[in-house]
């Protein structure tokens, strides 16, 4: 028995949830699993405002509000706009905090994932322009390093080309 | 816009300008007055004005914008208006195809910071029913055409310096 005892304690390590969204470029990155509230079953229509960053092909009405999408590959110059042609495959709607709403042109269907704290890692050097979007990240046993990102600094913030923002 | 709650606008009257497909808004109150295309000036248009108007005595700048809110260099045929704007006195006239007034104040809501770049005149958006309207105002408007550096000015200076 006392042997039995000692196996049934053995240490679960603690995880959280997420999702991994597949930005334009072939990156993925992660959000908590609370932040995602909607997933388009299909491209959404969107409005392009002019003179907006090459980054934000516009806006989507959801429920009677107006949301900022942002293509995240075309920012961090992981995609070419001109190339982009501004059409969106899919679509999430996040929770940004305070009632607000961001949208987030994504790749594929998100995904869903455990995130252990064992798995946290630094930023690869090749992300490091992400310094300032991704405070953690952590290393997925399929996609790699994957960069856990701020909403708030990516759509609260006048973004700069190639991963800064102001 | 829900994802702008702290940049909330009061609801206001607005007029709003048709041209190249946009929807380009103004509060109506910045509305002075109306003219045709046919009582402008082209001949003493400036270096980024694209005709002159006289209005009471005086004669204003005109500008013109094209579907990405670049300013014209002429007239297209079809912008007929002249929408001059100001407060007590007109500053300035945008040229348009059409200007409507709206029935019903309309809630208008900063621009998202991801959204904003130095140089847009649009500084706000609406939703009036199931259409998106871009916001802007005089202010917008006579800073961003006075401060505009002509692309030929600026080909000149960066060459300049690159010799």
């Amino acid at each position: 028995m006392a042997l039995q005892h000692q196996q049934a304690v053995a240490p679960i390590e603690q995880t959280s949830s997420a999702w991994l969204l597949e930005i334009s470029g072939g990156l993925t990155v992660a959000v908590a699993a609370q932040d995602v509230i909607y997933v388009y079953p299909e491209a959404p229509r969107v409005f392009p405002i002019p003179q907006t960053p090459a980054h934000v092909p516009g806006v989507v009405i959801w429920q009677k509000h107006l949301v900022p999408i942002i293509d995240l590959g075309i920012y961090l110059r992981l995609q070419q706009a001109e190339d982009y042609g501004r059409s969106i495959k899919m679509m999430v709607l996040l929770n940004l905090g305070d009632s607000r709403l961001g949208g987030m042109a994504l790749e594929q269907i998100p995904e869903r994932a455990e995130v252990a704290d064992s798995s946290q890692c630094e930023l690869p050097d090749n992300l490091q322009a992400w310094g300032c979007l991704a405070p953690s990240c952590f290393m997925h046993n399929t996609r790699g390093a994957v960069p856990i990102i701020d909403l708030n600094a990516v759509f609260g913030s006048k973004l700069s080309p190639g991963g800064l923002a102001e | 816009m829900m994802s702008q709650d702290n940049g909330q606008r009061a609801d206001q009257l607005l007029a709003v300008m048709n041209f190249a497909g946009l929807r380009l808004a103004v509060p109506l109150a910045e509305v002075h007055s109306l003219v045709s295309v046919l009582d402008l000036d082209n001949s003493q248009a400036g270096a980024s004005d694209v005709a002159r108007v006289e209005v009471n005595g005086r004669e204003l700048p005109a500008f013109g914008f094209d579907a990405d809110l670049n300013t014209l260099r002429s007239v297209p045929d079809d912008y007929r208006v002249c929408a001059n704007l100001g407060a007590d006195s007109a500053e300035l006239g945008i040229l348009c195809e059409s200007i409507e007034t709206l029935q019903q104040p309309v809630s208008e809501e900063a621009l998202p910071p991801c959204m904003y770049t130095d140089r847009s005149i649009v500084k706000g958006l609406a939703l009036n029913n199931d259409e998106i309207l871009l916001c802007t105002n005089l202010a917008a408007l006579a800073e961003h055409t006075s401060t505009r550096v002509e692309p030929s000015v600026e080909h000149c200076l960066l060459s300049r310096e690159a010799n």
